[in-house]
């Protein structure tokens, strides 16, 4: 058990969930209340375009993620501001658009062997440099959220309130774009791009049925990322799973658990 | 019936609120035509008439949310934008986002949440104003209708602001709920000089309340202290389909 531990690739793997573990579910949190989950998604399957498009080019898939996914959230919080097409409307484009030009050119390409870890996730494929980028990403989101956590919150419980406080909501959202794609261009490597916004969606909301305020909901959220992150990759190294599935499993088990603790104390 | 930029009492103070030829207009449709008002430091208004009457355009108009088609409006000379950078502004909408009945969310994280910095001292006052210190841990999704409203009004005067604005702040409370709400109404202007806007159906309640009344429809039918303001006359223009409007004078 313990020589595991001495391996790079579980090191590495253990070092980017100590990152996004605490990172990624926050921003679910404000993506739950914004009723924009979605936004997850459609960003998670840009991100598998990304993954394409380095492929092809041979580029560094990290620094292609970001840069497309920023991009890319940019332009659905501009085309929903405008409210020239509804907000669902335009993440569906993206999602879309993203998987098909996804298949596109990864039928181009040769190194068709590693889709199934760009899709679920793999204990392999973050790589040193990859290491340095994520944990500067990690930083950028951390301080999104430690100056612009109250302003968020206000934003969630309603925009004219939030105006009526004083905060510039479009510079607001347009920031909070940027910080929800790097928080998942910080993951994407480990969880796959099918299966990052169970990462981002699901510790929240398994958090929301059993705490009785929103900084409890939020310290559960991080508490339960961390828990997954760890047990999966423990179980990805011995089973074969892909990691973000390995991940997954874990958070749906701790959500079942969850939903019946809060189901027997409510009925209480 | 002409009018000239009118001013509400009490003048002692300087202008808080200015709005100067503004109308509004949604493509076609005229919401609100040339309202000039030059509101004191100190008021209580409040602003009444028929639905699609321009009332809660006026105030979202006064907080910045969308701006005049034509005309200005300024607090304390200033753009709304600009003096809302400075002070926020309390502000109680109509409806409030379906978000904040689906989040875990304590009244004590609600009213700090209307903060610009954490003020421990302002949360107890705002608290206890509205006496619901003892619900502060409480989920604001599982209080009653009158609990959740003072929870938001709450927040929105935790800051001290200067201004608040209030959209139909009686609808769907009880009457005890609502004297409630009145008296600690009286209490923010009279004794913090917080001046209050008040958009309203509840005609007899606020003629009795405020120290002025604006009827609008989408002009500016008439302006000043209830008494002289709610007659018959004045009613029929509003509401012309029901003549008589019974209130506590």
């Amino acid at each position: 058990m313990i020589e595991i531990f001495e391996l790079n690739i579980i090191k590495r793997a253990f070092l980017v969930i100590c990152l996004s573990a605490p990172i990624v579910p926050l921003f679910g949190i404000f993506l739950l209340l914004r009723r924009y989950a979605f936004f997850a998604d459609t960003l998670a399957h840009v991100g598998l375009l990304a993954m394409a498009l380095s492929l092809l080019l041979n580029i560094n898939s990290l620094v292609a993620l970001i840069i497309l996914s920023i991009l890319i959230s940019v332009s659905v919080e501009k085309l929903r501001s405008y409210g020239k097409l509804p907000a669902e409307g335009s993440l569906s484009f993206f999602l879309y658009a993203g998987v098909a030009l996804s298949v596109l050119l990864l039928s181009l390409s040769s190194k068709t062997s590693s889709v199934m870890g760009i899709l679920f996730g793999s204990l392999s494929t973050v790589t040193v440099d990859d290491l340095y980028l994520i944990a500067a990403g990690t930083v950028f989101c951390a301080f999104f959220l430690i100056k612009y956590y109250r302003q968020m919150l206000n934003l969630c419980i309603d925009e004219e309130l939030a105006h009526a406080s004083g905060i510039n909501i479009p510079a607001l959202k347009l920031i909070f774009a940027v910080a929800v794609a790097l928080s998942i261009s910080v993951s994407i490597k480990t969880m796959g791009a099918l299966l990052i916004g169970s990462l981002m969606i699901i510790p929240p909301l398994s958090a929301m049925y059993v705490t009785k305020s929103l900084k409890a909901t939020a310290v559960l959220s991080v508490i339960y990322a961390l828990i997954a992150g760890f047990f999966g990759i423990l179980f990805s190294f011995y089973t074969n799973v892909p990691l973000g599935a390995a991940i997954s499993a874990i958070l749906i088990g701790i959500f079942v658990i969850s939903f019946s603790v809060g189901l027997i104390s409510k009925s209480k | 019936m002409e009018y000239e930029k009118l001013t509400i009492i009490p003048s002692r103070k300087g202008g808080l609120i200015d709005i100067s030829s503004v109308s509004y207009r949604l493509g076609e449709i005229s919401v609100l035509e040339d309202i000039n008002l030059e509101i004191k430091e100190g008021c209580y208004l409040g602003i009444v008439g028929p639905n699609g009457a321009g009332k809660t355009t006026l105030l979202r108009l006064i907080l910045g949310v969308i701006k005049p088609t034509s005309g200005e409006i300024s607090i304390c000379g200033e753009p709304p934008e600009t003096y809302l950078k400075k002070e926020p502004i309390g502000y109680l909408p109509q409806r409030i986002s379906q978000s904040i009945f689906e989040m875990p969310i304590t009244v004590e994280e609600l009213v700090l949440s209307g903060m610009r910095k954490v003020r421990r001292d302002n949360l107890e006052w705002a608290l206890e104003l509205f006496k619901i210190s003892s619900l502060r841990k409480r989920l604001f999704r599982e209080l009653s209708g009158g609990q959740k409203q003072k929870a938001i009004l709450a927040r929105a005067i935790a800051m001290k602001p200067k201004i608040l604005l209030l959209d139909e702040p009686t609808t769907g409370i009880d009457p005890n709920a609502r004297d409630d709400l009145l008296d600690i109404l009286e209490i923010l202007n009279r004794d913090f000089g917080i001046s209050i806007l008040v958009v309203t159906h509840d005609i007899a309640t606020f003629a009795h309340e405020s120290k002025c009344i604006l009827c609008l429809n989408k002009k500016m039918v008439c302006l000043g202290e209830p008494q002289k303001i709610l007659k018959d006359e004045y009613m029929k223009i509003l509401y012309p389909e029901r003549a008589v409007i019974h209130h506590r004078l």
